[in-house]
């Protein structure tokens, strides 16, 4: 497995396992009917501490097991695979926000209920902390996309 | 460059296995160095998977000391 692949392997298990706990436990207020707070950005600060220590530990634990005949730098394929990958990554990432936005400011200027709870609402989360999660979910899923393409691309050979 | 998510393998065959054997069965790894490349793309242009950019080709072509047309072939 090249440098590339694990390096992808490691983002994709790291993102969505991270983030999926995030986006449980943040449910679980919501149907909780606790309002975001400091609770809310802790778990939020936890999730990008972990995913960071992840990413760069893990990175650092498999680079230091990989022979040294294997330790080559990226070359022009991994760069190409990587440059594909980041394109279609942030390509749906702002996609993703572009809908989110439209999609959290059109349900705040109708009052449409989201997830189950009436935006501007006094009793439910403000449009901005749903609006908030919403961006991150698109980060996670664009994040989670960049790293899919890349095992794909290698599998393939390119 | 290969289309990268193109269909079927890039209209470009090579003799890099078989150079490698004629050149004192010189390992991928070894040519992998020499040109500044990783084994991976190695083994991804002896299956004619990848074809490399320009530079690559010529570097390849030096290390066996052919030219670059006894290397690569355009099947296109």
């Amino acid at each position: 497995m090249t440098r590339g692949e694990t390096r992808a392997w490691i983002g994709l298990v790291a993102t969505l396992a991270i983030w999926s706990v995030y986006g449980v436990l943040i449910a679980r207020g919501l149907a909780a009917g606790e309002e975001p707070g400091r609770w809310t950005v802790a778990l939020f600060v936890e999730g990008v501490i972990l995913s960071l220590a992840a990413q760069f530990g893990l990175t650092a634990v498999v680079a230091a097991r990989i022979p040294v005949a294997e330790r080559a730098p990226a070359d022009e394929r991994d760069r190409l695979i990587d440059g594909y990958a980041v394109r279609l990554g942030y390509g749906l990432l702002i996609a993703t926000v572009v809908v989110v936005a439209v999609a959290s400011s059109m349900a705040i200027g109708i009052g449409l209920p989201v997830g189950g709870y009436r935006l501007m609402s006094s009793e439910t989360w403000s449009p901005v902390a749903i609006m908030a999660n919403g961006l991150l979910l698109a980060v996670v899923l664009a994040e989670a996309v960049r790293c899919v393409t890349v095992l794909v691309l290698y599998r393939r050979a390119l | 460059m290969a289309p990268l998510l193109g269909k079927g393998p890039p209209p470009i065959r090579n003799r890099i296995r078989e150079l490698r054997f004629h050149a004192g069965e010189m390992t991928q790894a070894d040519l992998a160095t020499r040109i500044g490349m990783t084994r991976q793309t190695i083994v991804a242009m002896e299956q004619g998977k990848y074809s490399p950019s320009l530079e690559a080709a010529f570097r390849i072509a030096a290390v066996f000391g052919v030219p670059i047309t006894e290397v690569f072939q355009w099947e296109g």
